[in-house]
């Protein structure tokens, strides 16, 4: 009886491994982050990739002038391609675990966020956790989500 | 070896020159640049320009990289392009350099 469960155990970790990569790409590619400046003059949304996905420019943004408006622009790109960066890690988090996170966090330049301290904890997808809401909850301070 | 995403660019500019955007592989910004003309669109104009130049500016760094990639996997790399979130719409980087919707590409 214990082989049997173990085996339909193994089965449906493999079945829930396969459902959280098999979207995964469409999901990551949905990821929009958005940042703005302090005056809340200009607004710009990005993909993980970094491209332009939205922008909102007021007419005091305007008062700038054509060079630091562009300046600003690039840079609030740059910042909020890191929030949808932050948040594609989330979503890979489930699949990759603690340790493949961490790793690959640091590759994506996002090191900075990660608590030195924190413990990492070896995950794999399972059966067991099955909450689609982990993906955006992972906790760079503690290098472990919500699960 | 050198790094693809270091050294594809994609550039657009408007046809009058006011608004030029240059992104990388995937549409990171690497520059915005207006003439003081630009501003002149008025708020809501130029965001919409800069949006518009930048996805032009991307379909073509995108262009770029499918072609490199082309060239040293051989054969058709556009479902590899895809899977990475960088394909492109084809309508964005056939035009000529003084397309319909006022854009030109380098």
């Amino acid at each position: 009886m214990n082989e049997r469960r173990s085996t339909e155990r193994l089965r449906a970790d493999a079945e829930e491994r396969l459902r959280l990569t098999d979207d995964l790409p469409a999901r990551i590619e949905a990821v929009r982050g958005t940042a703005h400046d302090d005056a809340r003059t200009i607004a710009v949304t990005a993909t993980v990739h970094g491209a332009l996905a939205g922008l909102a420019i007021t007419a005091d943004a305007l008062a700038l002038g054509p060079a630091r408006l562009g300046e600003e622009i690039v840079r609030l790109a740059a910042a909020a391609n890191r929030t949808a960066l932050v948040d594609g890690l989330g979503l890979l988090s489930r699949v990759l675990g603690d340790a493949g996170t961490m790793e690959l966090a640091r590759s994506m330049g996002l090191g900075d966020l990660i608590d030195p301290d924190a413990p990492v904890v070896p995950q794999v997808p399972s059966a067991d956790n099955t909450d689609d809401d982990y993906a955006m909850t992972f906790d760079f301070s503690s290098l472990r989500s919500d699960r | 070896m050198t790094e693809p995403s270091a050294v594809i660019t994609g550039t657009a500019s408007t046809v009058d020159g006011t608004v030029t955007v240059e992104v990388g592989i995937g549409g990171g910004l690497r520059a915005v640049r207006l003439t003081p003309a630009a501003l002149d669109l008025g708020a809501a104009r130029l965001a919409a320009t800069v949006l518009d130049v930048a996805a032009r500016a991307t379909a073509l760094a995108n262009q770029r990289a499918n072609l490199m990639f082309r060239r040293t996997l051989g054969g058709s790399t556009d479902e590899l392009l895809a899977g990475l979130g960088l394909s492109y719409a084809r309508d964005l980087v056939e035009d000529d350099d003084s397309g319909e919707r006022g854009v030109m590409r380098r």
